[in-house]
């Protein structure tokens, strides 16, 4: 097959679009351009440059076989490639659902044994309370004891609160709207709330049923909010015993009060606050670490 | 009409003999899909504008294979290996964006 005329003069007037590597080129010519000006070589047409210089326009005898053998090494390429993505799919789906198994069979195992200690715990402030109401000191000691738990989130604590609920602007229930990300509950903002509520007078507290103690942490994990190093589920539901006029004057008094009002007002977050005539929060479990002197030897 | 049967035959030995790849080989597979891709690409264009040679294209073909793996083989062995993919990619990516604008041009004169 001959050079076509068109092609050859297609050859001098480069296409737009190919980097054009002429002197009058230079004035717009970018770093991003210089970086590019090699990349668009043509292999195809400095062979032919090369052949118009040695004086043919006929190009050399082409091997159908080299053709044929180049093609199907593409094509077997292509085809490897396609098959090892497509195999390794399923595996890697395989791994990740493994592990979100193992993810729910801790978790749940997790559930069953901390329930299995609340248990346990019950047992064992029932049995001392019946020891303890044997004798006088014993009495004064139980009711201490009850105060001091119900603080320190130890035990179980009854009576009337307040109920909370926060949850991002935009939530579920209005699908319709842009989720705006400065609406979102932070952790930060679930603090300033709980501390709100502790100023404010409350005697224990609770976030999602997750009691609060001295020794809980309300953290961020990507996306989730953690309490004690547990995840929660949106909405966030706080729930405070306490005397329930006093601490919704509390804490609307209070910085962190302030702090959700004015969350509620900026980014229209919902922000429920109820009166609950009796709730009951389950007992957290505090974990004391002791600090212990290093021995020298 | 060659390069048709020439596919067919590479389809049909891979899928027909499933050869097993190399472990160490496997990284380098994609990159020399695109390499190659590259190349093919290159070919059209040259074929649409009549200065297509199959010597070129077997040498650039193999030749832009070749190189590309070595690059990120040497990118690898360096720990750079994840960049110099991507740099690869974006190289051969803009090489055959401008060979199918050539080939557009070719075939819609616009």
């Amino acid at each position: 097959m001959r050079a076509s005329p068109r092609a050859t003069r297609r050859l001098a007037h480069r296409p737009a679009g190919v980097v054009d590597r002429s002197p009058s080129a230079d004035d717009t010519t970018s770093m991003l351009g210089i970086a590019l000006s090699g990349i668009a070589v043509d292999g195809y047409a400095d062979a032919a440059r090369e052949r118009r210089r040695a004086g043919t326009t006929v190009p050399p005898r082409r091997s159908r076989l080299t053709l044929l053998v180049g093609v199907a090494v593409l094509g077997l390429l292509m085809t490897l490639a396609a098959v090892h993505t497509m195999a390794d799919k399923p595996e890697v789906a395989a791994e990740q659902s493994a592990l979100v198994d193992q993810v729910r069979e801790q978790t749940s195992e997790t559930d069953r044994l901390s329930a299995r200690n609340d248990r346990l715990t019950a047992t064992v402030a029932g049995l001392r309370a019946h020891q303890l109401a044997n004798t006088s000191a014993g009495a004064v000691r139980r009711a201490q004891l009850a105060t001091l738990g119900t603080l320190a989130g130890a035990t179980a604590a009854t009576g009337p609160g307040l109920q909370i609920t926060v949850d991002d602007a935009n939530p579920a229930s209005r699908p319709d709207l842009e989720p705006d990300p400065a609406g979102r509950i932070l952790d930060i903002d679930l603090q300033h709330l709980v501390n709100g509520l502790w100023t404010a007078g409350a005697e224990a507290i609770s976030i999602n049923g997750q009691r609060l103690t001295a020794t809980t942490a309300i953290r961020a994990a990507g996306k989730a909010i953690t309490v004690d190093y547990r995840p929660l589920a949106r909405p966030y539901v706080v729930q405070a015993v306490g005397d329930p006029k006093a601490l919704q004057a509390g804490f609307t008094a209070s910085a962190g009060g302030d702090w959700m009002l004015n969350l509620k007002a900026t980014y229209s977050i919902v922000l429920d606050v109820r009166t609950e005539s009796s709730m009951t929060l389950s007992a957290g479990n505090p974990v004391l670490r002791y600090a212990q002197p290093l021995r020298s030897k | 009409m060659i390069p048709a049967i020439g596919l067919a035959i590479g389809v049909a030995i891979a899928l027909v003999f499933k050869p097993a790849v190399p472990d160490w080989m496997q990284p380098y597979l994609p990159i020399a899909v695109v390499a190659a891709l590259d190349a093919v690409f290159g070919a059209v264009r040259a074929l649409l504008q009549g200065m297509f040679d199959d010597r070129v294209f077997v040498v650039s073909f193999l030749g832009n294979v070749l190189v590309a793996a070595l690059i990120v083989f040497l990118g690898d062995q360096l720990g750079v290996g994840a960049q110099l993919s991507t740099g690869v990619v974006v190289v051969f990516g803009i090489r055959i964006f401008s060979n199918v604008a050539a080939i557009r041009r070719t075939l819609f004169k616009a």
